[in-house]
């Protein structure tokens, strides 16, 4: 398959494509440190203190609603 | 003590409209270049990882106005995403003309446009759909935030990157 074709058609990424959120994550951590670090040396700790929070965040908050839908709900 | 310094306002629109154009050019134009470069690599990485996910169709204005809205902020990206796309959608509708005209009139237009489209396989479902619009979205929204930053340095004056303090130096770019 050329890139263009691939860029054509879509592709089969699987039912539950959950683990896509992180490399999202991961470019939303990139971007958003690299516009507020004021020196960039400090950028790649800074992009992964800020991905772990995110990850961790979105687990915790998935677990949270699903503790809240199957039990409470 | 501040000083009233006058508001250069050729720097602030260049700045804004280099970021939305080309991601991470509005940096580079206020002296950031390696900075701008992380950005033009990410932004364009992020969005046209979703397309490649979802293809053509991921730039759809008829059916995902306001995602689309947020696709077009990634500047000449989104706009060959869009062109691309309306190629596509008049191709396909064209196919779908010739289709209802073969069928006498049983097929109606949108019937015919969207088998042409299952057919050609660009058809966008789930979960491709939502992973590419929230991909190529979240792009435009994160070059918007790009846009925004370079305006208010240019406005600032904040031209190059800022000194590190005594007994820190900056990698060379």
């Amino acid at each position: 398959m050329s890139f263009l074709a691939l860029l054509v058609h879509p592709i089969q990424i699987g039912h539950d494509p959950v683990y896509l959120v992180l490399p999202l994550l991961a470019a939303v951590a990139i971007v958003y440190k690299t516009i507020r670090v004021k020196y960039l040396r400090d950028l790649p700790v800074q992009v992964l203190i800020l991905w772990g929070y995110m990850a961790i965040g979105l687990a915790v908050l998935t677990a949270a609603l699903y503790v809240l839908g199957e039990h409470v709900a | 003590m501040a000083r009233n310094r006058p508001t250069d306002y050729p720097a602030i629109l260049a700045a804004g409209a280099l970021a939305w154009i080309i991601p991470g050019a509005g940096h580079v134009f206020l002296g950031r270049k390696l900075r701008g470069l992380i950005l033009f690599v990410f932004i364009n990485a992020l969005f046209w990882s979703g397309v490649a996910i979802g293809g053509v169709f991921t730039v759809n204005p008829r059916q995902q106005r306001w995602w689309c809205a947020a696709q077009m902020f990634t500047g000449a990206c989104g706009t060959a995403g869009w062109y691309r796309q309306t190629r596509a959608h008049a191709a396909a509708l064209g196919k779908a003309r010739e289709r209802v005209t073969q069928s006498g009139g049983e097929l109606s237009t949108e019937q015919a446009y969207k088998e042409v489209l299952v057919e050609d396989k660009l058809s966008l479902v789930y979960p491709a759909e939502t992973v590419a619009i929230a991909y190529s979205g979240i792009a435009g929204m994160l070059n918007l935030i790009c846009i925004i930053d370079a305006a208010f340095l240019a406005a600032m004056g904040a031209f190059g990157e800022p000194r590190p303090p005594k007994g820190r130096q900056e990698p060379a770019e």
